[in-house]
C-alpha cells in the first residue's frame, strides 16, 4: 500500500547513513511484501545513479555468451568453469588472484575515488553523502573522494558542466570544486555552476558567496564572486569577470532547455561537440558568424539542430556524428 | 575466472521461496514498466530477452554486490553465475514477482553468503553439495545494509597504507608482489597489511555471523524448509 516510501530515506541507507529508527521504519515498511518491489526499485536507481564502480555490461555480456550460452538443464551438465575454487582460509590467494579480464584504466584513480559520469546527451543528479546535490551535464565526470568525504574533506574535482547545490556543515568544512584549468571554487554553502571544458573555464554564481582560487601564469590569484557573477576563464588564462541578472540561464541545460543570447554559431558548434559528442560542418565561414537568441528546449542533438536551423533559416542533414549544416531549408 | 570463492551451481534458495517473494503485488505488471517488455519478450524470445535483462541490471547489480564483497572480480562472479543459473536452468521461467526484485534479492543473498564463507564462518559448508544458505535476508530484509555499513566502516578505520593495500589488492585485483612495488614496501609487509586489513574485518563482522551454533541451525531450518516446500 504504502508504496510512497521517501527515496532520499532509502538512499541515506543505501549510503548507510541511516539511523536507527529509519532502519526501523524500513524495516516495518518491508512487512508489506509489495513494498519490496519498491525497495529492489530504489535500489536499481540508486546503483545506476550512485555506482560503487561502473560495470562493463557489454563485456560481461560477451564472456557469458562465450562460455555460458545454452541452456542446460541437466545437473550433470553445470558450469564447470565457475566452479574453479582454492582451499580454505585461501581469501590471501584469492586477493593476490589477478583478474585478467575487464581491468579498465581509469580503474587506478577511482579505487580511492567514486567517479560519476555522463554520456553524451544525458544530464544526472547526484546526492553526495554530505548531502549536497550535483547535476552534471552531458559528457562530464565529477569524481569524489571514496572515504571521509564530509568529514576530512569535501573536495571534488570536475571535468566538463555541473550545478552544485552545497550544503552547510555543522563543522563549516569548506566544498572545493577543482577543475583541470588551476582553478578551484572553495565555497561554505550555497548554489553555483562550474563549467570546466577544453575551451574555457566559468563559474556562476546563483546564491551565496564562492572564493575562487586560480593561476594567470603561475600567479595565484584569489576573487570572491557575488550572486550573479559570471567568472570565465579562458585557455590563455585570462580572466573575466561580469555579472548576469539570470545566473540560472547557464544551467538551464538540467532541465533539457538552452539558453542562447547572441551566441555565435560558432560557439553552439562548441556546444554541440561538447554535450553530444557531434561534429557541426558549417557551409562557410560567414554562416559562423550568426548569432541566436533566445531559450530553447530540446531532449537531444537532432531536436536541437532542428531549432538551431530553423531559427537561423538553414538546413541540415545529419550522417553518423557529423551534422551538415547547408544553406537553405530546403536542404 | 580467477576467484576463490567456491560458485555452486545450482543454489536452489533463489528468491522464488514465498517469503522473498513479493507476492502479489509485483507480479501484477504495470504496462509502462520496462520489465513487463522483457515478460513478453521472454514469452516470445528467450534469447533476446535474456540479453535485455543482462545488459539492463549487470552492471547496477555488480555495484551492488562490491558494497559487501569489497572486491570487484568476486561481484562480477557472482552477478555472472546468477545470471547463468538464470539462463541454464530457465529460472526466468518462475520468476513470479518483477526480474528486478528477483536478481536484487538473489545477489543480496549471494554477497551475505560469500562473505560469510570468506570469513569461514560456513565451517560445515561443502561448497559443492550444500546449497546456498537460507539468507539473513529473510529475517532481516536489512542484513545487507548493516553488513555493507560495517564492512565501509571497517575499511574506512584501516591505517591508510594498510586500506591502499587492501583496495589495490581486492579492487584492483593487483598481485602482492605488483602492490609491493607500487607502494615500494616488501612484499612481507604487503602480506602483513592483508592479513590485519582482514583480521580487523572479521572482527568487525563477528557479531553478524552469530557464532557456533546458528549457522547450524541456519542449515537445519533450510533442510526442513526445503522438505515442507
Amino acid at each position: 500500500m504504502n508504496s510512497e516510501f521517501p527515496q532520499t530515506l532509502l538512499f541515506a541507507l543505501f549510503e548507510g547513513r541511516a539511523t536507527p529508527l529509519q532502519k526501523k521504519l524500513v524495516r516495518e515498511w518491508l512487512l508489506e511484501p509489495a513494498n519490496r518491489e519498491a525497495f529492489c526499485a530504489a535500489l536499481e536507481t540508486y546503483e545506476t545513479e550512485h555506482p560503487q564502480y561502473q560495470a562493463d555490461a557489454e563485456a560481461g555480456f560477451r564472456r557469458f555468451r562465450a562460455e555460458f550460452d545454452e541452456p542446460v538443464m541437466a545437473p550433470a551438465h553445470r558450469p564447470k568453469a565457475l566452479r574453479l575454487r582454492l582451499g580454505w582460509g585461501g581469501w590471501l590467494v584469492a586477493a593476490s588472484v589477478v583478474l585478467l579480464i575487464g581491468l579498465g584504466f581509469g580503474w587506478r584513480e577511482s579505487v580511492f575515488q567514486l567517479r560519476y559520469e555522463t554520456a553524451f546527451g544525458q544530464t544526472r543528479t547526484l546526492l553526495l553523502p554530505d548531502g549536497s546535490r550535483v547535476v552534471l551535464n552531458a559528457n562530464s565526470t565529477l569524481r569524489v573522494p571514496r572515504f571521509g568525504f564530509g568529514h576530512r574533506t569535501r573536495e571534488v574535482r570536475l571535468d566538463g558542466e555541473a550545478e552544485f547545490s552545497v550544503v552547510h556543515t555543522q563543522t563549516h568544512q569548506p566544498f572545493v570544486v577543482k577543475t583541470a584549468r588551476d582553478l578551484d571554487v572553495v565555497v561554505l554553502g550555497t548554489e553555483f555552476t562550474v563549467f570546466s571544458r577544453p575551451r574555457a573555464s566559468k563559474v556562476v554564481l546563483k546564491r551565496g558567496k564562492v572564493r575562487l582560487n586560480y593561476a594567470v601564469r603561475s600567479e595565484r590569484r584569489q576573487l570572491t564572486l557575488k550572486p550573479g557573477d559570471v567568472m570565465t576563464l579562458d585557455p590563455e588564462g585570462r580572466a573575466r569577470l561580469q555579472t548576469t541578472r539570470r545566473p540560472e540561464t547557464h544551467s538551464a541545460w538540467k532541465d533539457r532547455r538552452v539558453v542562447f543570447e547572441e551566441t555565435p554559431l560558432s560557439e553552439i558548434v562548441q556546444i554541440f561537440e561538447e554535450t553530444y559528442g557531434i561534429h557541426l560542418e558549417l557551409p562557410d565561414a560567414g554562416v559562423a558568424r550568426l548569432t541566436l537568441s533566445g531559450a530553447f528546449t530540446a531532449s537531444d542533438a537532432d531536436e536541437l539542430i532542428r531549432t538551431v536551423t530553423d531559427a537561423l533559416g538553414l538546413g541540415f542533414r545529419r550522417e553518423g556524428n557529423t551534422i551538415y549544416l547547408t544553406p537553405s531549408a530546403s536542404d | 575466472m580467477n576467484h576463490a570463492y567456491p560458485f555452486r551451481p545450482s543454489p536452489p534458495d533463489d528468491p522464488f521461496s514465498s517469503r522473498q517473494n513479493p507476492s502479489g503485488g509485483g507480479s501484477e505488471p504495470v504496462s509502462s514498466d520496462p520489465e513487463w517488455a522483457i515478460r513478453r519478450a521472454f514469452a516470445d524470445d528467450p534469447r533476446a530477452a535474456f540479453e535485455l535483462l543482462y545488459r539492463r541490471y549487470y552492471a547496477p547489480l555488480c555495484s551492488h554486490a562490491a558494497r559487501l564483497v569489497y572486491a570487484r572480480d568476486v561481484a562480477e562472479d557472482l552477478v555472472t553465475e546468477l545470471f547463468v543459473r538464470l539462463w541454464q536452468q530457465e529460472d526466468y521461467r518462475r520468476v513470479s514477482g518483477s526480474y528486478r526484485a528477483y536478481l536484487f534479492t538473489a545477489v543480496r543473498n549471494r554477497a551475505i553468503n560469500y562473505l560469510r564463507w570468506e570469513h569461514g564462518h560456513t565451517e560445515r559448508f561443502d561448497p559443492d553439495e550444500a546449497p546456498d544458505r537460507p539468507d539473513l535476508l529473510a529475517d532481516d530484509p536489512l542484513a545487507f545494509e548493516e553488513l555493507a555499513e560495517q564492512v565501509n566502516q571497517a575499511v574506512g578505520t584501516l591505517p591508510p597504507q594498510c586500506r591502499s593495500v587492501f583496495l589495490l589488492s581486492r579492487f584492483e585485483g593487483k598481485k602482492n608482489r605488483e602492490i609491493a612495488e607500487e607502494l615500494r614496501i616488501s612484499p612481507k609487509t604487503v602480506e602483513g597489511h592483508l592479513t590485519k586489513a582482514l583480521t580487523l574485518l572479521r572482527l568487525a563482522l563477528r557479531p553478524y555471523w552469530g557464532c557456533g551454533l546458528l549457522p547450524w541451525l541456519w542449515a537445519w531450518g533450510w533442510e526442513c524448509g526445503c522438505l515442507v516446500g
